[in-house]
């Protein structure tokens, strides 16, 4: 006879091990670009401990609106939280050494900077987890639904949407290098694309997964209450990355403005996408 | 609903607790870093020789470049130089894409004649700022 205890433990292993395949398939990408190893190296170890905290709350809330396991109390979202923040720093730490990137003489400093700095995609991952490789089970849990899907809940998603996906390809040189090849035109034109594109996604396509528009809700209304928010908080995400990364210390306002602009592209695209996959 | 403590398994305190601790070391590790760099000390970068390597053509000699400064220096040139007694002087140089705070970076410098036999001197010329 298995006790309730081996069977709870049972359940959370294989939310563990689902965790793991989700840091892995999320933190891949970035495991494996080499501006991220150097960024561990020469980031500044405020922006870095501020970033880390707060991709902790980010993580909770997202445990909230659904986790890698089921959770009823904000107690179990912290613990989850906490357990996706293990996850991901160790699976950083075993693809970077399997990957050759930790040296043995490395410093300690340097060793911290470079996990903690990659844990950000890869704790990401892990706490997606249970939405992308569970087993479709049904929701019995009525409120989890209900808790992200309040104004505030729908502009949470599209802030942790933005964030993932400006976090996944801030740290390469491409986005300087685009912002100084584009002129004032291409970034404007790029920035009313990406509002149109982010509306476009949300209300009017309709994919699946997605939230039908509220009732009464015009499309002028929308675009106030949904668009322009959701834009505003995909260029805010765009920015604290890029400030985070250090790679827009020393700019003048327009070039930041243009970069800012051209990280807010796949920024806006994952606010309006977020609903799929979190 | 069961009550959340009923759904708690211990797996799931030992993870958390796991998360907990590896959360703590990287904040005191980077909080301490980032109080001791509040001075910001300039990278100061010395160049170490190490083992001295026969090869086909000449000689290898690796070295360690440890930077005792706080910040970390971006594209470091290492300069050798070999004053034989008899034959003209050689140089050598390499670039190491990092050297963060605190950090030794291995490499190697190549030359024809046997640096025992003559003066070795090793040293940083410059970097870029990260």
């Amino acid at each position: 006879m298995i006790s309730q205890a081996a069977k709870l433990n049972r359940d959370y292993a294989v939310g563990l091990a689902r965790a793991f395949a989700g840091a892995i398939i999320f933190g891949l990408p970035l495991l494996m670009t080499m501006e991220m190893w150097a960024i561990g190296l020469h980031i500044a170890p405020v922006r870095l401990l501020l970033f880390l905290a707060f991709n902790l709350a980010v993580l909770v809330i997202l445990s909230r609106f659904g986790g890698f396991e089921r959770t009823a109390t904000l107690v179990e979202d912290v613990l989850d939280a906490l357990a996706a923040q293990a996850v991901g720093m160790l699976t950083a730490i075993a693809v970077l050494s399997l990957f050759g990137v930790i040296r043995p003489g490395a410093s300690i400093t340097e060793l911290v900077g470079q996990v903690a700095i990659q844990s950000v995609p890869c704790s990401f991952g892990a706490m997606l987890a249970r939405k992308q490789l569970g087993t479709g089970e049904v929701d019995d849990d009525e409120s989890v639904a209900q808790r992200s899907a309040g104004y505030g809940g729908q502009l949470f998603l599209m802030l942790a949407g933005a964030l993932f996906f400006a976090f996944n390809v801030a740290p390469t040189e491409e986005m300087l290098l685009i912002g100084y090849k584009m002129s004032a035109w291409h970034a404007l034109t790029l920035a009313l694309l990406s509002l149109g594109l982010l509306h476009a996604l949300v209300f009017t396509v309709g994919l699946a997964g997605q939230e039908d528009a509220p009732e009464g809700y015009g499309s002028a209304r929308l675009l106030f209450v949904f668009t322009i928010p959701g834009y505003a908080i995909a260029l805010l995400a765009s920015f604290y990355v890029l400030w985070t990364f250090g790679s827009v210390d020393g700019l003048g306002a327009a070039t930041l403005a243009r970069i800012v602009v051209v990280l807010g592209f796949p920024a806006a695209v994952g606010a309006a996408i977020a609903r799929l996959v979190i | 609903m069961r009550k959340p403590h009923a759904e708690t398994s211990a797996l799931e305190w030992a993870s958390a607790a796991l998360g907990l601790a590896l959360l703590l070391l990287v904040f005191v590790v980077i909080g301490r870093d980032a109080l001791r760099s509040e001075g910001t000390a300039p990278p100061a970068i010395r160049v170490e020789a190490g083992n001295i390597v026969r090869t086909r053509d000449g000689f290898l000699v690796e070295f360690e470049a440890i930077n005792s400064g706080g910040e970390a220096a971006a594209a470091v040139t290492v300069e050798g130089t070999l004053e034989t007694p008899g034959e003209a002087q050689q140089t050598a140089g390499a670039t190491l894409d990092y050297v963060a705070g605190g950090a030794r970076v291995p490499g190697g410098l190549f030359f024809e004649h046997d640096p025992r036999g003559g003066r070795l001197t090793l040293r940083a010329q410059g970097y870029q700022q990260p």
